[in-house]
């Protein structure tokens, strides 16, 4: 099981789920999300699991995801369990390797359906991780997305 | 309909008003459904064979806790979650069972007691992806409404008309928690909860229960003078897509009712009357065009001329809906049934939809990432 933050926990608005170490990935660019690819039938999944939700092949590899995609959709919230800070803005983003990934969006400029964002990654805040199980190693992350 | 199966029919119905009632029991919200039911299918509580039991927040054993307090401990209880869609999965796997051959007398029933949690948006898995950076159910019907009023060029007045219909039915409804009309005005001003969904444009909080017995339809005018048959029933669940998911198309009510217009030979032209799955205003919009009600995009004409309401071709929940009528999760497919046997009936009282020999129910929900929705169940009624 992925490390989850405890809701308990109040997080920052533009927080979301705190990822596993393996779910991010550094690169020449930067740091970026990791899912995985079926390489029996292509599938492609965020977050990265063993097996196959397609084909039930545990032939999966890592799939470095891109830093852009595109906001399906999005709504800002104000009514929300009382963990969360409210109002908060979440969507999905459809990234361009067909994996569309949902979390919190922040930013001030008005953004539209279609609108690109960036994926932003950073290590899990300190209010967060201290509730956060670290099980798999090393560091944990925290993302969201922003207008790009 | 499939060559091995006996014609069913609904001899018994019964609800309470939904409303919120704190101090009840679930089983005491069930009785007053439960025994209407039995007594208008003129059976004893003995002669029950079994129980089908839909409920998506009752803890254990809902189905038993009810029997045990009106005189039906012993036979087979069957307990159904399947979130909104529990009770009419419990009524399909109940008319599996008579269908079948397996009993002649069942009880089907739903319950819900939603106050008991506190209020505010559904408690969701909070191990699930999508849970855990803040979804909720109204900012998942938000985001469909977003992306329907971007692809379609249909306005926030639209949606809030969804709720005025929704509304000027429920006032027509005892049996509705709400019972007073509304204005598009009243419903855009409304305290915001999802943008674009407004409060009147949800679903309210609330508690109920409805019931419903069925037998073979050989046996059915010992019963009622006016059983109503059931034509179709089928039950689909999600498919799990982790890529690109086109959200103004709700892929899982669309082939659960191709599926069902398929098996029985029978189409949205032949729906006189129909009960939808109307959680958000958003919601109503899309299952006109999942349903077939009408082409992709359309669904406000059908609801700007009247189509859909009172009077029109195709009068989509006269019970005032889930907006209106309320939304207990597991009783509300059951309560959907009750809604349309009596209409087929002839017993809607002040909305009565004059002459209707065929009803449609629909149900569909649970939030899950990665799908349009966990379950959806469809059933088709006539008379």
């Amino acid at each position: 099981m992925p490390a989850v933050a405890n809701l308990a926990t109040r997080h920052a608005p533009h927080l979301g789920r705190v990822l596993r170490a393996s779910d991010v990935v550094e690169t020449p660019d930067g740091l970026r999300l990791c899912g995985a690819e079926c390489a029996q039938c292509g599938t492609r999944i965020f977050p990265a699991a063993g097996v196959c939700p397609s084909c039930n092949s545990e032939r999966m590899q890592t799939l470095v995801l891109a830093g852009e995609g595109t906001l399906y959709a999005f709504s800002t919230v104000h009514i929300a369990p009382a963990a969360w800070e409210t109002p908060y803005t979440i969507g999905y983003v459809d990234l361009p390797e067909n994996v569309r990934v949902f979390g919190k969006v922040a930013g001030s400029v008005e953004l539209k359906p279609d609108a690109r964002v960036s994926v932003r990654i950073e290590p899990a805040s300190v209010t967060a991780a201290t509730a956060v199980s670290t099980a798999a190693g090393g560091p944990t992350w925290q993302y969201w997305f922003a207008p790009a | 309909m499939h060559a091995n199966l006996r014609p069913v029919s609904v001899i018994g119905t019964g609800m309470i008003k939904f409303g919120k009632y704190r101090d009840l029991t679930v089983p005491a919200l069930a009785q007053p459904a439960v025994r209407d039911a039995l007594r208008e299918a003129r059976l004893e509580p003995k002669q029950i064979e079994a129980i089908y039991a839909g409920t998506a927040t009752s803890g254990w054993m809902p189905g038993q806790r009810v029997a045990r307090d009106t005189g039906m401990s012993g036979v087979p209880v069957v307990n159904c979650e399947n979130a909104c869609s529990s009770s009419a999965t419990a009524f399909r796997e109940a008319w599996v069972a008579v269908a079948a051959g397996l009993y002649d007398y069942v009880l089907v029933f739903g319950v819900e007691q939603l106050t008991k949690l506190g209020g505010g948006t559904l408690p969701l898995d909070q191990d699930d992806i999508e849970v855990a950076n803040g979804m909720v159910m109204p900012a998942l019907y938000a985001m469909r409404a977003q992306r329907y009023l971007h692809d379609y060029g249909a306005t926030e007045q639209d949606l809030a008309q969804v709720a005025v219909k929704a509304r000027r039915h429920g006032a027509l409804n005892p049996d509705a928690q709400f019972r007073t009309e509304t204005t598009v005005e009243e419903v855009l001003a409304s305290r915001r909860i999802a943008d674009p969904l407004t409060l009147l444009q949800c679903c309210p909080t609330g508690d109920g229960a409805a019931a419903v017995v069925i037998c073979p339809t050989e046996r059915a005018a010992a019963h009622s003078d006016r059983p109503v048959k059931v034509l179709g029933s089928h039950l689909a669940s999600g498919k799990y897509v982790p890529g690109f998911r086109d959200m103004t198309t709700p892929e899982i009510t669309s082939r659960c009712s191709g599926e069902l217009y398929e098996e029985t030979g029978m189409g949205p032209e032949d729906i006189d009357v129909l009960e939808c799955h109307d959680a958000f205003t958003i919601a109503e919009l899309l299952y006109y065009e999942a349903l077939g009600l009408c082409p992709r995009g359309e669904a406000v004409r059908l609801l700007r001329d009247g189509t859909t309401s009172l009077g029109g071709r195709v009068p989509v929940n006269p019970s005032g809906g889930l907006l209106s009528k309320g939304h207990p999760v597991g009783a509300s497919g059951a309560a959907q049934i009750v809604e349309i046997v009596r209409q087929l009936q002839g017993r809607g009282g002040s909305r009565q939809v004059e002459g209707a020999k065929v009803g449609l129910t629909h149900v569909t929900g649970g939030g899950t990432a990665g799908f349009d929705h966990g379950a959806c169940a469809i059933h088709l009624f006539g008379v």
